[in-house]
């Protein structure tokens, strides 16, 4: 069945369990890899993405679908997240730097020099990996989710600006490790 | 900013989810729908319980307090103060006394004096269980974890 998520949203709405399961069925892989983008434990995201859907699934009839369903299941997943990650690591929520304006140019040599892709790509997850949570969050809403920098702000409920600057620094980090790596 | 950096970001690897995560998530669904509905349905009976039960002991009370009061005030139609007192002045006298106002409570209720009465007591007494149920039900976790297969 080939339905939009608002349709399939009104059924579920209507009662429809299956139209629900059809919405499970459809995001689940990038709810996964949002998630696991978040978090270093397969089990985890599963047990996250779950969450997710459960919630969900509790909220529809209290919450106005006046959004598209999507970017709200995202919403409820990476706040799933955060209260997971915020009981088990802690440390993830230490403050970050202070937001400064953005640099426009990166005085930061470009990565062309990086050989392998495949080995390049595989580093740079891994990076990702030692990112702090929130820089993560905005990587995998922006590369996972492929979100728009005003979906992303909604999502997180943080101001356009914020959103911008956090990408920049956990860019700048990600080229800093990725350098460092290459030393 | 617009260095291979993106390009690279999006295509990071990353592990697809476990073939059965979605069957595992329509199987919590339903467990999670299940418990909800029973939930729901002991909060009903516990309404029910209290609504009948509260009716019951309404409609029996004047009947029912007048023969408590006969059966469980001392043999003289004393007042709580001095039950209190006889029981301290001869504690074991006031026991026997208190059984043998049960045993003929019990008789009494065996006659069907107060039926209704008790049987309301017993009505709300269920309906207090399953109202302190229903406050004390475990909540979804907070922390987001629940486990795979649903609780």
């Amino acid at each position: 069945m080939n339905l939009p998520d608002d349709e399939l949203v009104r059924r579920t709405l209507r009662g429809d369990a299956e139209a629900f399961h059809l919405l499970i069925e459809r995001h689940t892989p990038t709810l996964y890899r949002i998630v696991r983008r978040l978090c270093s434990d397969r089990a985890e995201a599963e047990a996250i993405t779950q969450e997710a859907f459960l919630r969900a699934w509790e909220s529809l009839p209290k919450s106005k679908i006046d959004r598209p369903f999507r970017p709200w299941l995202i919403q409820i997943a990476v706040n799933a997240a955060r209260d997971a990650l915020k009981k088990s690591r802690p440390l993830d929520f230490a403050d970050l730097p202070p937001e400064e304006p953005l640099q426009v140019a990166s005085t930061l040599p470009g990565p062309e020099e990086w050989v392998e892709k495949a080995e390049t790509l595989e580093k740079l997850a891994l990076a990702v990996q030692s990112l702090a949570l929130p820089y993560r969050m905005v990587i995998a809403l922006r590369y996972e989710a492929e979100m728009s920098y005003e979906e992303m702000a909604a999502v997180l409920k943080l101001p356009l600006n914020t959103v911008r600057t956090r990408l920049y620094r956990a860019k700048q980090e990600l080229r800093q490790a990725m350098e460092s790596q290459h030393e | 900013m617009n260095d291979r950096m993106d390009e690279w970001l999006a295509h990071l690897p990353g592990e697809p989810p476990a073939p059965d995560l979605v069957a595992r998530i329509v199987t919590a669904l339903h467990n999670r729908r299940r418990t909800q509905a029973r939930w729901r349905q002991i909060g009903f009976m516990a309404a029910v319980g209290l609504a009948v039960g509260g009716a019951l002991v309404v409609l029996s009370w004047a009947e029912a307090t007048s023969f408590l009061a006969s059966n469980l005030a001392g043999p003289d139609g004393s007042g709580l103060s001095q039950i209190i007192e006889a029981f301290l002045a001869s504690p074991l006298e006031s026991v026997s006394g208190w059984v043998q106002s049960a045993i003929s409570l019990q008789s009494a209720l065996a006659e069907g004096i107060a039926i209704a009465f008790s049987l309301g007591m017993v009505l709300l007494a269920v309906a207090a269980f399953g109202g302190l149920a229903r406050l004390l039900q475990p909540s979804p976790p907070a922390n987001g974890y629940s486990h795979p297969m649903g609780r």
